[in-house]
């Protein structure tokens, strides 16, 4: 992380026409696509979990949520912080990625709050499974609708073909490479504490509290 | 490198500050959810060693005690 923070604001150069706000990049998007990776896994978790009924994956499904929320909401705080400068406003009712990214933070935010408030029990597991599938439609719908709807966001240049000078490539994949890493650490903590409740909950219906 | 800092608080013309915040954002939300979970991690694991105690010391409390499981010699 220190590596990319490095590369990020020291090592990368300066872009001729958004300056040192284009910095924000090498936060905003590695974390963008942290959010993603962490929805896959819940959509993954969910499936396995309905189809197998282990609640490991539901455990899974749902520490997985969790860090994609926090994920998304920095992705709307970078990305309104990116915008003010750039564009003139923090935020843009118009623009398709901004409003389907907000949703998407909806959707997650609803399957925590379900979690949260119905309590244990394969019953709410699997509404939230069910919720984990049909919320991930927005996934795609988000990274797609640069290209269905163009406002205020650019079409993606890091695709196959795409043109990113070296300079800014390489602290770009840095920084990719460590928020995956962090999000692997963060997902195995969450996931050891969620096992942990779990056997926390066995032991107190055991005890009969 | 970075650019030249400007008289006035300014990287290349441009005002930094909200790159400043944008990146002092996401590591203090990421440090402070990294703590949330040691935390609670810590709180849940104390809470499951209190109750096996707890467990332990129920039969000797309740009645009398099971009888003693074959021992292997050797």
């Amino acid at each position: 992380m220190l590596a990319a923070l490095y590369l990020a604001l020291v090592v990368a150069p300066l872009e001729a026409v958004q300056g040192v706000h284009q910095r924000i990049f090498y936060m905003h998007v590695p974390v963008a696509m942290m959010a993603y990776l962490a929805f896959v896994v819940v959509l993954v978790g969910s499936v396995l979990y309905l189809w197998k009924r282990d609640s490991k994956w539901d455990a899974l499904a749902k520490s997985s949520a969790e860090i994609g929320v926090v994920a998304t909401t920095l992705v709307l705080i970078t990305g309104s912080l990116w915008g003010r400068p750039v564009w003139g406003a923090f935020w843009s009712w118009s623009d398709a990625r901004l409003v389907t990214t907000l949703v998407l933070w909806l959707i997650y935010v609803a399957y925590l709050m379900l979690r949260s408030l119905g309590g244990p029990g394969p019953r709410i597991a699997r509404f939230a499974a069910v919720l984990g599938i049909l919320g991930f439609v927005d996934v795609p719908l988000t990274y797609v609708s640069v290209f269905l709807w163009t406002f205020l966001h650019p079409k993606p240049t890091l695709v196959p073909g795409g043109v990113v000078p070296g300079p800014i490539l390489a602290p770009f994949l840095v920084s990719l490479l460590a928020f995956t890493l962090l999000y692997v650490y963060l997902l195995t903590q969450r996931y050891r504490l969620e096992r942990d409740r779990e056997e926390l909950a066995a032991l107190r219906q055991r005890l009969g509290l | 490198m970075l650019g030249v800092i400007g008289a006035q608080g300014t990287i290349g013309g441009f005002n930094p500050v909200f790159v400043f915040v944008a990146y002092a954002v996401v590591w203090l939300l990421l440090f402070g959810y990294v703590f949330y979970l040691a935390r609670r991690q810590a709180d849940v694991r104390a809470e499951i060693a209190e109750l096996r105690q707890e467990m332990t010391q129920r039969p000797r409390e309740q009645g009398p005690a099971a009888p003693p499981s074959p021992r292997r010699e050797g």
